[in-house]
């Protein structure tokens, strides 16, 4: 079987907490989020907005919108990881796909796409990436173009049939 | 917006048998009485809460993640007011579980500021709720952020979905046939994309 993370950039991992499963001992949907927001992080250090380059830059990522696919229940004490694609980028705005996996069985879990703007903190308003974050975002965009999109990236949420407006 | 390195412990209902968990504002309170006669609020308006400064990050504002765990209270309010709590569960063995979200943050909000959730039943089927959170600042009106979900009824012991029984889908239907009337929300059944790709 191929490896269905193989080319992604690795942005968390880690263990399920008691304190994020509800009372049947599974991760709750916020908290699924949570680990997402975690990777989010992951992703910021890998493209120079970690710690010390919000310091330098005055930037930080805001999330716009997040669409989350629940697909397995996680049990607390599982050991996860959630592996991320670049889906495009322009001059302020990054789309980013995350995949949660449990890390023993390559078991896809759930899926988040994410809509990020860069901000000055100084405003807070939105802004273009410093040169050497857009540098960095560029690689990745090109090293992940040549990979399938995500099942689940650019859904809607609706019944069959559903309409509205 | 980053995600502070918090795990919105404080103010937890503590639960015996798992004493770390995290539970709701509701949890142990059982469901509201159904009355057929009553008028039905379009939307729903069930939780209304302060911003707990465990769910806030190092700039002093709500973690992106806790907006969805208030938009999960939101949604206990709801089953509770449809009829679903810790009895329904445990007894039938039937829940209702969450197979998709989508999440618009619009605004800013702090530690201590006042939120008041309003919850819009979109459309149903006999095993599916399709709902619409909206959460307003509790002074201002502002519009903070909106939590578009899917629901499916589940056996969870067999792990399917299944139909909802006769009573809860009437309750359900009354609810659908409140809200028809209103406005479908700008941020429903919206997709995530970009409109340029950086070469």
């Amino acid at each position: 079987m191929s490896n269905p993370v193989a080319g992604l950039l690795m942005t968390w991992r880690g263990r399920v907490l008691p304190e994020w499963v509800d009372y049947n001992g599974h991760l709750r949907d916020a908290f699924y989020m949570l680990l997402f927001s975690y990777a989010t992080d992951g992703l910021m250090d890998s493209i120079g907005l970690g710690e010390s380059g919000r310091a330098t830059t005055g930037h930080s990522l805001f999330t716009l919108e997040a669409h989350i696919n629940y697909l397995k229940e996680v049990r607390e004490g599982a050991t996860v990881e959630v592996h991320t694609q670049i889906l495009g980028c322009d001059s302020k705005r990054l789309r980013i796909y995350h995949s949660l996996y449990r890390s023993d069985a390559q078991l896809f879990l759930a899926g988040n796409e994410q809509m990020l703007v860069n901000v000055d903190m100084a405003g807070p308003f939105s802004t273009p990436f410093s040169p050497a974050v857009l540098e960095c975002i560029q690689v990745l965009v090109s090293r992940h173009r040549s990979l399938p999109s995500p099942e689940h990236a650019g859904r809607h949420i609706a019944l069959p049939g559903e309409r509205h407006g | 917006m980053l995600a502070a390195t918090l795990h919105c412990l404080v103010n937890a209902m503590v639960d015996t048998r798992q004493p770390d968990r995290l539970g709701t504002p509701l949890e142990g309170t059982g469901h509201v009485p159904w009355d057929p006669l009553a008028p039905i609020a379009a939307p729903l308006c069930l939780h209304q809460t302060l911003v707990k400064s465990a769910w806030v990050d190092y700039n002093g504002h709500m973690s992106e993640s806790c907006y969805l765990l208030v938009f999960g209270d939101n949604s206990d309010a709801f089953f509770r007011f449809i009829g679903i709590d810790e009895e329904y569960r445990d007894s039938g063995g039937q829940s209702l579980y969450t197979v998709e979200t989508h999440l618009h943050n619009l605004r800013e909000v702090s530690d201590g500021e006042p939120l008041r959730l309003t919850l819009q039943l979109l459309d149903a089927d006999e095993k599916r709720l399709h709902i619409f959170h909206a959460m307003y600042h509790g002074e201002s009106g502002d519009l903070l952020a909106t939590g578009e979900q899917m629901l499916v009824h589940v056996n969870m012991q067999a792990g399917r979905t299944v139909d909802m029984p006769a009573d809860l889908f009437q309750r359900v239907m009354a609810i659908r046939a409140a809200h028809a009337r209103l406005p479908v929300p700008r941020q429903v059944g919206h997709a995530i994309g970009i409109r340029r790709v950086a070469p």
